[in-house]
């Protein structure tokens, strides 16, 4: 697989699965945040095209609700909010045909070019953990809500692919600061940028930062013993941790064999082999 | 020109042809213009402006900033300064930007008329509504859902100027406004969990829909730092592992209203242990706890294991500032009982003053309003039960802020009394199950769009003052109903000493000692003072309610915010966060364990019917040891028969299947123990 760019930022999130309590406010923000339209009786429309929901539904975060399986008093539940990895070795960006997604920019974040993008859907084929959405329909903004619209991100038509992108918008409105107050907009302080989900969950199981700048918290976060990536095996090298001090949710990250133990520490481990 | 110079120009011109970027950039704009339809909404191309409220649909208070652009509100961010909000933005936060321009709302004032209902302007409207409240004299009464609002406070003056009745919907604040009455304490119950190191949550879903629900998420977080140790344990006891029990450390298994019998328990253990308390009553509570509430009767009647009740029991003796929150495990229904009981044990940990304080209601500045226990002081469930069945007369039945036709218990029968009721008068913002049933809609502004107060929610940890403005123009041609009705107030001839809802409010910053200036800019106003009045702990023994129904099933409703709350439904950006465990395409999902499913010989996947005291709906069944066994867990917020295409006919209604008793002494109805029977549909 052809090399990516070796980033000096790579912009992380660090989950704390141990302290999502499923609500969805995040889910809340993103869609707003990112004039994703609000959809009308979703779930039965969807279903009733024959679907899975997974494929149809237009979100760039999804809740999953993972289960240890146990019955009863010893059973244990976890919620993991899965955004686009932004992955190290982005699958997405190799399979493009009109290179409408990439990974070129300092920060590691996958672009999505909404314009660039015919619809041919590889991208969606080839990601591991379903972040890519693509639009069947033409958006309906009901009567009104358009004026609701922020001017962060243009609004997506019918036949094209779409997917989380750290809120992008929001790493430019910080740089910007940056310039005006005198700093460096390569160098932001630790909570300068920080996307609409991490902002808004309450319980703030969400952490956002530079993984790699020893300033900022997801620093440390990021080399926790209980830390993990998903799938990580697959060599994707995502940009996105997660935590839990639960083995059960550990192991449930990546596809293990039933002999084997959760991976300790997703830091460095597997990211080569895949 | 010559021949050779020309040739050497065409030569020029298509090697630059080869190289100028035009062909290339005519390509992709091809590309970007044949996606780039006319139809798609473009995106305002303007700076964004922040400004601070503090949210009235959310039940926690939490304050936000409004993001505005072009005199729009486009979205809601985070406010680290406002004490409820602490800089997160809860799904109900969200909606008061996401709702503004709904399908749902209320555009203008509205009449009924035999051929369905007719715009009307605000004149006519309150000249009518003037009109109804003169002839109605003694027989009017009102309902408003407000619990933190000065606007109550308008209502209550007006409606006992006409000799009428005011009535608060039910819910926790009512419920601590009963419990400290019982146990001669005025005010409104505080808690102080910033600083507690044993929080144990009885029933109440503290995390999500109970109390100041967004700052406690916010608190345990700081508590629980990610990737380091906790600073402080939480448990959870109640049926099921909703949004609080799931990140706690500890979910301990209770029966729905289990809460009063657990405390009373974990007291019983903790003054056989020797612990007393220095307080009016404590003999006689002592005495009738030590009567009942051993560990074994207690597991028989709550399902929480003796074991497991004396480990909690040694944990909250030991730990250095414990706090026991209780309430309904869906914010209502619960009665005063699970109040009283856990401040009965609270006080007996010695954190009565330290984890749990007594703070000052809010000051009454509208003459005739009555204080804020009078206006809680009367159970509107029996009132209506009164109207539906023609017992009780209201000539005029006027509605703020609540929807009692959807979100109560015996729903049919509340939808009844607004039908039954001779003239109906709703305030609300949308088109909900009551608004439909009115005679006539005077539709309230929302948040973002009109004065507003916000004082105290339940279960704050100190006094706080919010007061908003109006941030963005009226989407539609609506009005501050605190303000109509001092304008409908002055027709008929009652000085209520205002002239606007905004001179109220700077009324009641000035008793509260606030600064007007910065109160008008956002920034909340918070006060230490707490009353050192002891409370009698005579009262909080009492035996708890019996179930209700015959059923073979203890149901557990469940609320998640992002579903709705029982005023507002689910918010349209909020519709993709709901669960297949909720809902299967328009179908309500309900919950039980495998245990459970075998019992009740149903299956998952299947379409069952719920039989409950109230009425019965059908579900289907999805199987999960999220819920303890003998339990069915079914989430209210669905089934709505009015609103708007995100949630209109989208499940069906769970309130439907409770019915409320009456705990006469007390004088709340209860309705958190019903059971219901399952069978296949
Ligand atoms: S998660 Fe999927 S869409 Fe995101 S960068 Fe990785 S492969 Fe691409
Ligand atoms: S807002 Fe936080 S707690 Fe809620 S679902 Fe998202 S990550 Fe989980």
């Amino acid at each position: 697989m052809a090399g990516f760019k070796e980033f000096n930022i790579r912009w992380s999130m660090v989950v704390d699965i141990d302290k999502c309590t499923g609500c969805g406010a995040c889910m809340t923000a993103c869609n707003k945040e990112n004039n994703i339209a609000p959809q009308e009786e979703a779930k039965a429309r969807l279903e009733s095209k024959g679907f899975p929901t997974r494929f149809k539904k237009i979100e760039w975060l999804t809740i999953y609700e993972l289960s240890n399986g146990k019955q009863g008093g010893d059973h244990d539940t976890a919620f993991l909010p899965r955004p686009c990895m932004q992955c190290g070795m982005p699958s997405c960006v190799s399979v493009c045909p009109a290179i409408a997604t990439d990974k070129n920019e300092e920060g590691g974040i996958v672009s999505q070019i909404y314009p660039r993008c015919f619809g041919c859907r590889y991208c969606m084929a080839s990601c591991p953990y379903h972040a890519r959405v693509f639009n069947w329909d033409q958006p309906i903004f009901p009567e009104g809500m358009e004026k609701q619209l922020t001017p962060n991100v243009s609004v997506r038509s019918r036949g094209v692919v779409e997917k989380c992108n750290f809120c992008h918008h929001r790493l430019m409105y910080a740089k910007d600061a940056a310039r005006v107050a005198g700093e460096d907009p390569e160098k932001l302080a630790d909570g300068a940028y920080m996307p609409a989900c991490a902002e808004a969950c309450p319980t703030g199981a969400i952490s956002f930062g530079d993984v790699k700048n020893p300033e900022h918290e997801v620093h440390e976060l990021a080399k926790s013993p209980y830390a993990f990536r998903l799938l990580e095996r697959l060599g994707t090298d995502p940009q996105v941790y997660y935590i839990s001090k639960r083995e059960w949710v550990r192991k449930q990250g990546d596809n293990y064999l039933e002999s084997e133990g959760a991976a300790a520490h997703g830091g460095n481990g597997g990211g080569q082999h895949g | 020109m010559n021949r050779r110079t020309f040739l050497t120009f065409s030569a020029g011109a298509t090697a630059g042809l080869m190289i100028t970027p035009i062909p290339w950039k005519l390509t992709d704009d091809a590309s970007i213009w044949t996606q780039n339809w006319q139809w798609n909404p473009k995106v305002p191309k303007r700076a964004i402006y922040f400004a601070e409220m503090a949210s009235k649909l959310d039940p926690s208070g939490s304050g936000v900033k409004v993001a505005v652009v072009n005199g729009n509100a486009v979205g809601v961010a985070g406010n680290v300064d406002h004490p409820l909000g602490k800089g997160a933005v809860s799904t109900m936060a969200a909606a008061e930007v996401g709702l503004l321009h709904s399908p749902a709302r209320v555009r203008q004032p509205m009449l009924k008329t035999a051929t369905g209902f007719k715009a009307i302007s605000w004149d006519e409207a309150e000249t009518i509504l003037t009109g109804k409240l003169s002839e109605a004299r003694g027989e009017v009464a009102m309902v408003s859902g407000d619990d933190t609002g000065s606007a109550n406070e308008i209502f209550a003056a007006l409606v006992n100027g006409l000799d009428g009745s005011f009535y608060m919907m039910p819910g926790e604040t009512q419920s601590a406004h009963k419990a400290l009455e019982m146990m001669g304490g005025e005010g409104r119950i505080a808690y102080d969990i910033e600083n507690a190191d044993y929080v144990l949550f009885l029933g109440a879903d503290a995390l999500e829909s109970s109390g100041t629900s967004t700052r406690n998420a916010r608190v345990f977080s700081e508590t629980h730092p990610t990737g380091k140790a906790a600073s402080a344990k939480y448990v959870y006891a109640g049926p099921v592992m909703n949004n609080t029990a799931v990140v706690c450390d500890q979910w301990i298994q209770a029966k729905p209203g289990a809460a009063a019998t657990v405390a009373l328990g974990l007291s019983r253990i903790l003054m056989d242990n020797g612990a007393v308390a220095n307080a009016k009553g404590f003999a006689s509570f002592k005495q009738n706890v030590a009567q009942g509430y051993a560990p074994a009767h207690v597991e028989r009647e709550t399902g929480v294991r003796a074991d497991v009740l004396k480990k909690i029991a040694r944990e909250l003796a030991a730990a250095k500032r414990p706090l026991v929150i209780a309430g309904s495990e869906f914010g209502q229904g619960a009665g005063a009982r699970a109040l009283m009981a856990s401040l009965g044990l609270n006080v007996l940990l010695g954190q009565m003053g330290q984890s749990v304080k007594i703070i000052p209601g809010a000051p009454a500045v509208v003459q005739g309003a009555g204080s804020e226990s009078e206006r809680y002081a009367a159970d509107v469930i029996p009132f209506l039960k009164g109207v539906a069945e023609g017992r009780d007369g209201a000539k005029v039945l006027m509605v703020y802020d609540a929807n009692p036709a959807y979100g109560l218990p015996q729903t049919q029968a509340m939808a009844k009394a607004m039908d039954k009721a001779a003239y109906t008068v709703s305030f609300s913002s949308f088109m909900d199950e009551t608004a439909e049933r009115a005679n006539l809609i005077m539709p309230n502004s929302m948040t973002a769009e009109r004065y507003d107060d916000l004082y105290t929610p339940h279960g704050a940890g100190t006094a706080t003052y919010s007061v908003n403005k109006p941030l963005v123009k009226s989407a539609f041609d609506t009005r501050t109903t605190a303000d109509v009705m001092l304008s409908v107030a002055s027709r008929l001839g009652m000085d209520l000493g205002y002239a606007s809802f905004k001179d109220v409010l700077q009324a009641k910053a000035t008793r509260l000692g606030a600064s007007w200036s910065s109160l008008r800019q956002g920034k909340a106003w918070t006060s230490a003072s707490a009353s050192s009045a002891q409370l009698n702990l005579a009262p909080c023994a009492a035996p708890a309610v019996r179930a209700i129904g015959e059923g073979t099933l203890a149901l557990a409703p469940v609320v998640k915010h992002n579903i709705g709350t029982s005023k507002v439904a689910m918010p349209p950006h909020s519709a993709g966060s709901i669960r297949d465990t909720e809902l299967s395409g328009v179908q309500t999902v309900v919950q039980m364990n495998a245990k459970t499913a075998r019992m009740s010989g149903v299956k998952a996947g299947e379409t069952v019917k719920l039989m409950g005291p109230g009425g019965e709906m059908t579900a289907q069944v999805y199987v999960s040891e999220k819920v303890m066994t003998g339990v069915v867990a079914a989430p209210l917020g669905f089934g709505h028969t009015a609103w708007d295409g995100f949630s209109k006919g989208v499940g069906e209604n769970a309130f439907k299947l409770l019915a409320a008793a009456d705990d006469p002494e007390t004088g709340l109805s209860v309705w958190s123990t019903n059971r219901v029977t399952i069978a296949t549909a």
